[in-house]
């Protein structure tokens, strides 16, 4: 699922690929045209503009086309609000800096946390060493269990 | 001893006198580690095309339509605006040249005799193209800022609940051991002097 702006891009595209296929199909399926009151032998073909398999191409392309626009459209409009104007620009780039100095403040108190985290963890084992000396300690004294 | 297995892997080695420069011993001492080079700056090769380097000075991420192409449409403000006409502009223009086709092909167009109405029509529709994907490329920048900001908040969110949870965790911590302290206190006999 690719950015909006890449689909935009891609229909652009599908739109100008529907098109020259539309206008090249169209010319190699036409039925020859007829001259003004020129006689000609088929007088007895048909007016349609339909083919021989019974496909009608005019009407597939017509509608492939439009609902390509219709797509085209509906993306145009689900654009969120770009700003364009030099106040907009100055406000998203006032936004942005302010964005980073936040980083770096809650950067610098997370850093500060893991700081008292390793302080604490520190202290912590050097009671759990001393403690754990004195019980040896005091198992050697008394040596019976007692 | 037996001497150490050798690996087999599907995959080449990699280039050893490179990554023996990044020994553990090395890294340790921090002895001259080889840093990534810096980006280049000015016109370099690139696969056997000259390339210019990024002009600092020119607002290069949108280089302008109007240095070769003509520019239609008339405001960049309201740029959902613009493409819709654009866009309609397109099948309208796309209509005429049916219709320029079915009837002659051959007819040399009214503006300038040299190209027939057709190829006029066609490098129409093509400039009509050209122009709205390039409307839609200037839109690019304002993309990449909206992606940064978005990108710098979530950092931000992230790392003020990663240390609110570890404060919690310490006053936790803190609590648990002063209890504990407390509690040792009164199971000890108060000795007398």
């Amino acid at each position: 699922m690719s950015d909006r702006l890449t689909q935009l891009q891609d229909v652009v595209n599908l739109l100008a690929d529907h098109l020259c296929n539309a206008t090249g199909v169209l010319q190699e399926t036409a039925r020859p045209s007829r001259f003004g009151d020129f006689e000609q032998n088929s007088t007895t073909t048909t007016n349609s503009n339909v083919d021989n398999n019974g496909d009608d191409y005019s009407r597939l392309f017509a509608s492939l086309i439009t609902r390509t626009t219709s797509e085209l459209v509906a993306l145009i409009d689900s654009l969120p609000a770009i700003p364009s104007t030099e106040d907009d620009l100055l406000e998203q780039h006032a936004q942005l800096e302010l964005l980073e100095q936040e980083n770096i403040e809650t950067t610098s108190r997370l850093e500060q946390t893991t700081e008292l985290a390793e302080y604490l963890l520190e202290q912590v084992q050097t009671c759990l060493q001393s403690l754990s000396q004195a019980l040896l300690d005091e198992r050697k004294k008394f040596p019976q269990g007692q | 001893m037996d001497p150490p297995p050798v690996l087999s892997s599907a995959f080449p080695l990699p280039p050893m006198s490179y990554i023996e420069l990044f020994s553990n011993d090395n890294i340790s001492q921090n002895n001259k580690i080889l840093q990534p080079p810096p980006p280049i700056d000015g016109p370099y090769d690139l696969f056997g095309l000259f390339v210019n380097g990024i002009d600092h000075s020119e607002p290069i991420i949108r280089p302008l339509a109007a240095q070769q192409i003509q520019r239609v449409y008339t405001r960049p403000d309201d740029y959902k605006g613009e493409l819709k006409k654009l866009c309609f502009a397109i099948l309208t223009n796309y209509l005429d040249l049916l219709q320029i086709v079915s009837r002659s092909t051959l007819t040399p167009s009214t503006d300038s005799g040299n190209i027939t109405l057709r190829e006029q029509k066609l490098n129409e529709i093509e400039l009509l193209f050209i122009n709205i994907h390039h409307l839609i490329n200037e839109l690019r920048p304002h993309q990449a800022r909206e992606t940064l900001r978005v990108i710098l908040e979530e950092q931000k969110q992230q790392r003020e609940k990663t240390s609110e949870k570890l404060y919690s965790f310490l006053n936790r911590i803190v609590d648990v051991l002063n209890s504990a302290v407390y509690s040792l206190n009164d199971l000890v006999p108060k000795t007398s002097n």
